[in-house]
């Protein structure tokens, strides 16, 4: 694979940039013995399909679709593990640092958002992320209807898990 | 909980969780060397792996070539096998890139599984036919080779000897295609999944795939007991 100098670079400072990104994926698509392995191989197709980033589309709305993909199927491919996590295995780093209200609530909407299947999960996501409707279409593959009936029906269902377990709103 | 409530909350959350946590330069050289990659190994093994066969195959017609000189009609059946092994070269080369493209994540994820069921269901298949293709073609040479009797070779009993040669080539393809059957069925059943938005297919193959591991595992024990036994009778 050759790429310039100057594009690895700006792959490099790119990807840096948008760390958070593969974290929260790894966080929410991984068990945590899998995460590290997740994180790698996420990175690594980001490489790989790199020369086919053509800069239409912002770095990372192209960051997400590869890094979603590699979750959803990358991992799933190699070791056919389904990221159907338990509450014991759904860790968030520095949990045992932590016991401020705003971690302890965020670590429920991991909780929470990872018992979704894998469509929904991504949905909401994407949704969290700030992404519009037509970049969620764009991205899972569904489409901009679909997504916005999916949307309510997830978030709602997330309403209803946070009242259950927090008991604030 | 109103959405921008859930969104702040991501954002605060995660900014909270994340503030230490980073992927500096160093490591993303690491990760992003060829040798890191450890994943869709096992389908680019195998068409390395048959590539390495059509090498030896090569070999092989070349030395039956020169060895069958004087014989017209077993020259007359080398040139095409010669011409077949070459095209399937090709062919593994061009599938080869083909699979190293699809697995560049770039698509979206329904495309993307489209496009590798697409894959395993038609250049795949031609490789399975075209690979149990070249097996024979090794197996019949390296007869060819070791009893070639002065630029002849003797076929004892024609019918026997096409029925193991019809057997050889249909257990080849269909082990190889009961592998890829897996795969193909795997992804059948997550498209199916992303499709409805749900677990069941994905989650009824897991179950299955248990099952047929201790089958296999069953069946691999009673070979290797016969086997072992058979052994001991011959040796008596």
């Amino acid at each position: 694979m050759k790429v310039p100098e100057k594009s690895k670079a700006y792959f490099v400072e790119m990807v840096q940039k948008n760390a958070g990104m593969i974290y929260k994926i790894c966080n929410l698509y991984a068990a945590a013995e899998d995460r590290e392995d997740l994180k790698q191989e996420i990175i690594f197709q980001l490489w790989k399909s790199f020369p086919s980033f053509r800069r239409e589309s912002s770095f990372q709305s192209w960051m997400y679709r590869v890094s979603l993909n590699t979750a959803m199927l990358g991992l799933r491919a190699r070791k056919m593990k389904y990221s159907h996590l338990s509450d014991r295995e759904v860790q968030i780093p520095d949990e045992e640092a932590s016991d401020g209200e705003l971690e302890t609530r965020i670590r429920q909407l991991y909780r929470h958002i990872s018992k979704l299947n894998d469509l929904d999960k991504t949905i909401i996501f994407l949704y969290l992320e700030k992404c519009s409707y037509d970049e969620i279409a764009e991205i899972t593959g569904i489409s901009r209807g679909n997504v916005s009936v999916r949307l309510v029906r997830i978030k709602e269902k997330l309403r209803n898990h946070f009242n259950l377990k927090s008991g604030s709103e | 909980m109103k959405k921008d409530e859930l969104i702040t909350l991501w954002e605060k959350g995660n900014d909270q969780l994340y503030q230490k946590e980073q992927i500096d330069k160093a490591m993303i050289e690491k990760y992003i060397s060829e040798k890191a990659l450890k994943g869709a190994v096992s389908i680019k093994f195998t068409i390395l792996f048959y590539g390495l066969i059509q090498l030896a195959n090569l070999v092989l017609l070349s030395m039956n070539v020169a060895g069958y000189m004087s014989n017209p009609t077993v020259l007359w059946l080398l040139v095409p096998q010669i011409l077949i092994t070459i095209g399937i070269m090709v062919f593994g080369m061009d599938l080869f890139y083909k699979f190293r493209e699809i697995n560049n994540y770039s698509e979206s994820t329904q495309r993307l599984v489209n496009q590798q069921l697409r894959f395993f269901k038609r250049p795949y298949e031609w490789w399975l036919f075209l690979t149990s293709v070249s097996a024979i073609i090794l197996m019949t040479n390296l007869n060819m080779y070791v009893d070639n009797d002065d630029g002849t070779y003797h076929i004892y009993n024609k019918a026997l000897y096409a029925g193991i040669t019809a057997g050889a080539f249909l257990f080849i393809y269909g082990s190889q295609k009961l592998a890829s059957l897996r795969s193909l069925r795997a992804l059948k059943a997550y498209l199916s999944d992303l499709n409805r938005g749900v677990l069941d297919q994905t989650r009824k193959l897991e179950g299955l795939n248990r099952k047929l591991i201790w089958l296999f595992v069953a069946i691999f024990l009673l070979l290797t007991v016969s086997m072992i036994f058979g052994l001991i009778q011959a040796l008596k």
